[in-house]
C-alpha cells in the first residue's frame, strides 16, 4: 500500500536489512570472545534469537530487550542449577508464552496472523 | 493400461466405478490402481536404473544403501506434504517424529526385540501419540506461530536427548547398540537379494523391506488425500474460516492432519535407524525439520509424489556430488571445475533458489509451470488486451 503512495520500498527493505546485519554483527563481535568461536556459531544461536523476538513481541524493540534478557536470565539460572535443563528451559519458555500470549510480552495483538 | 483391467467394456464410464478386489471389503478406484501399478513399476526399476543399468547408473554414481536412503526420506516427505501441501500448515518440528521414532525403534530393538516389523510398529506408535500431544497444544495457534511452537517442542525434544536423558539415548554420541534381527526370522536384511530377477533390480534385502513399506504408505497417503477425508484437509488449506462455517470440527481435522502426518515420519524414522544400525542426535536437530522442508518445497508442495523426487534430489547432491572431485564433460576427462563436490551446499541453495523462482510448484509439476510460463511469453509476444 505505501508502494502506491509512491515510496519506493526496495531501497528502505535493503536500509533496514543492512541495519539488522550490522547489529547482529555487533552482538556477534561481543559475543565471540565468551564463545567458541567456530562455522557453525551462528546457526546455534540462530533459533533462540528468533524465538527472543517472537516471544518479546514481533515488532517491538522494547519487546525485544526484553525477551532477549528473559532468555538470558533463565538459561543463565537453570545453568548454576540444572544445567541438563538449561537449553530445555528457554523453549519451554518460549511455547508457555506463544501459548498464553501469542503475541508476544509486548507486542500489540494486530500483529498476530 | 486400462484394457488390461477385468472391467474394461465401458473404460471411461467406470473410471469411477472402481474395481472390487480379492480381499472382501477392500475397494480399489481404477485410478488407484493405476498409480499403485506404476509405483510398483517405479519402485522396482528405480535401483536398477540408478545403481546397476549400463549407462545411466554410470552417468549418475548411485550406490544400493543410497537407494533405499532415498524412499526412506521419501516417505518421510510424502507425510509432510500431507500437512504442508494438503492442509497447508507449516511444521518446524517434524523432527520430533523422525528422531522420535528412530530411538524408540532402537532403544526397543535393543531392550526387546530387533524385530524391524516390530521396529516400524514401536516407532509408529512413539509418533502418533507425539502427534496427538504435541499437535494437541501446538494447534491452539495458527500460521507463523503454530510453526514456531512445533519449533520450541522439537528444540526441547533435542537438548532433552542430548542430555537429561543421555543415559537411554547415548547423549551426544546417538545411540549405537541398535540390533536390527532378519524380518519375520528368516530375511537377512544386511543380505543380498537373492531372488533371481529381482536380485538384480533391487540389490539388496534392505531395498525390498524399504520398498515394500513406501509402497504401502504412498497407496495409503493417495487413499487419503483422495478420500472425502482428504478433501476436507484441501479445505482448510484454501480457506479455514469457511470450512469452519460449513460446520466442519477444523481443530479435530487439522489434529489428524498432523497425526498422520506425524506417523509417516515416524515410519520413515524407524526406517532409518533400521537402515543405518545407528541413530545420531541428529536426527532430532532442527536443521532435520528444515532439509525435510526443502526436500517437499523442491519436489513440489502439494503433489503426493513430489516430495520422492525432491528427497531423491536432495540426497543426491548431499551424497554423490559432494563426493565429485572435479566436475567433467560426462565420459570424458575434460574437468571443468576441481574440488567441485566442496560446493554441494552452494548447488544445494542455488537449485533450492532456481526451483522457488522458477518452477514454485516444484519438480513434479516442473512441465505444468513451464507450460504456464511459455504460454505467459506468448501472449506477452503477441501483446494481446493484457494489463
Amino acid at each position: 500500500m505505501v508502494e502506491i503512495l509512491g515510496t519506493r520500498l526496495s531501497r528502505p527493505y535493503l536500509l533496514i536489512f543492512g541495519v539488522g546485519a550490522a547489529l547482529a554483527g555487533v552482538a556477534g563481535v561481543v559475543a565471540g570472545p565468551l564463545a567458541v568461536v567456530n562455522p557453525t556459531i551462528g546457526i546455534n544461536i540462530l533459533v533462540p534469537a528468533f524465538l527472543v523476538v517472537v516471544v518479546g513481541g514481533v515488532g517491538s524493540i522494547t519487546g525485544a530487550v526484553v525477551g532477549g534478557l528473559l532468555f538470558g536470565m533463565t538459561q543463565s539460572a537453570l545453568i548454576s542449577v540444572a544445567p541438563a535443563w538449561s537449553q530445555i528451559g528457554i523453549y519451554a519458555l518460549a511455547a508457555v508464552v506463544l501459548l498464553v500470549r501469542p503475541q508476544g510480552i509486548l507486542g500489540s495483538p494486530e500483529v498476530t496472523a | 493400461m486400462s484394457d488390461k483391467t477385468p472391467v474394461s467394456e465401458a473404460p471411461t464410464a467406470a473410471e469411477e466405478e472402481g474395481v472390487e478386489s480379492s480381499l472382501p471389503g477392500l475397494y480399489v478406484d481404477r485410478r488407484e490402481l493405476r498409480v499403485g501399478i506404476g509405483l510398483l513399476v517405479g519402485l522396482v526399476l528405480y535401483p536398477w536404473l540408478f545403481t546397476s543399468a549400463p549407462v545411466v547408473s554410470g552417468l549418475l554414481q548411485g550406490y544400493s544403501p543410497l537407494a533405499s536412503l532415498v524412499l526412506i526420506w521419501g516417505i518421510f516427505g510424502v507425510g509432510f506434504d500431507l500437512l504442508l501441501g494438503y492442509t497447508g500448515l507449516l511444521s518446524f518440528g517434524h523432527a520430533i517424529f523422525w528422531g522420535g521414532a528412530a530411538y524408540t525403534a532402537g532403544i526397543f530393538s535393543n531392550e526387546v526385540a530387533g524385530s524391524p516389523l516390530a521396529m516400524i510398529g514401536v516407532g509408529l506408535l512413539f509418533a502418533v501419540l507425539m502427534g496427538l500431544v504435541i499437535g494437541f497444544i501446538s494447534l491452539r495457534r495458527t500460521g507463523i506461530y503454530f510453526s514456531i511452537l512445533t519449533l520450541a517442542f522439537g528444540q526441547m525434544m533435542f537438548f532433552l536427548s542430548a542430555a537429561p536423558l543421555g543415559d537411554i539415548t547415548g547423549g551426544e554420541n546417538g545411540f549405537t547398540n541398535v540390533v536390527v534381527n532378519p524380518v519375520l526370522g528368516m530375511f537377512d536384511l544386511g543380505q543380498d537379494l537373492s531372488i533371481p530377477v529381482l536380485g538384480t533390480l533391487m540389490n539388496s534385502w534392505l531395498y525390498l523391506f524399504v520398498a515394500v513399506v513406501a509402497f504401502v504408505a504412498i497407496v495409503l497417503a493417495y487413499r487419503i488425500v483422495n478420500s472425502p477425508y482428504g478433501i476436507v484437509f484441501k479445505a482448510i488449506r484454501e480457506n479455514e474460516q469457511r470450512a469452519e462455517f460449513v460446520g466442519l470440527n477444523v481443530w479435530r481435522y487439522k489434529l489428524m492432519a498432523f497425526t498422520i502426518s506425524g506417523a509417516f515420519a515416524g515410519v520413515a524414522g524407524a526406517l532409518f535407524t533400521i537402515h543405518q544400525q545407528y541413530v545420531p542426535l541428529h536426527s532430532l536437530n532442527w536443521a532435520i525439520s528444515g532439509e525435510i522442508v526443502i526436500m517437499t518445497v523442491l519436489g513440489g508442495v502439494g503433489s503426493l509424489f513430489g516430495p520422492l523426487f525432491g528427497a531423491g534430489l536432495y540426497l543426491y547432491v548431499e551424497n554423490i556430488v559432494s563426493g565429485m572431485e572435479a566436475l567433467t564433460v560426462p565420459f570424458t576427462d575434460i574437468a571443468l571445475l576441481t574440488s567441485f563436490g566442496d560446493f554441494w551446499h552452494l548447488i544445494l541453495g542455488a537449485m533450492f533458489v532456481v526451483v522457488v523462482w522458477l518452477a514454485p510448484e516444484g519438480l513434479w509439476n516442473l512441465g505444468g509451470s513451464v507450460k504456464s510460463r511459455v504460454a505467459d511469453a506468448v501472449d506477452r509476444v503477441r501483446g494481446g488486451d493484457e494489463p
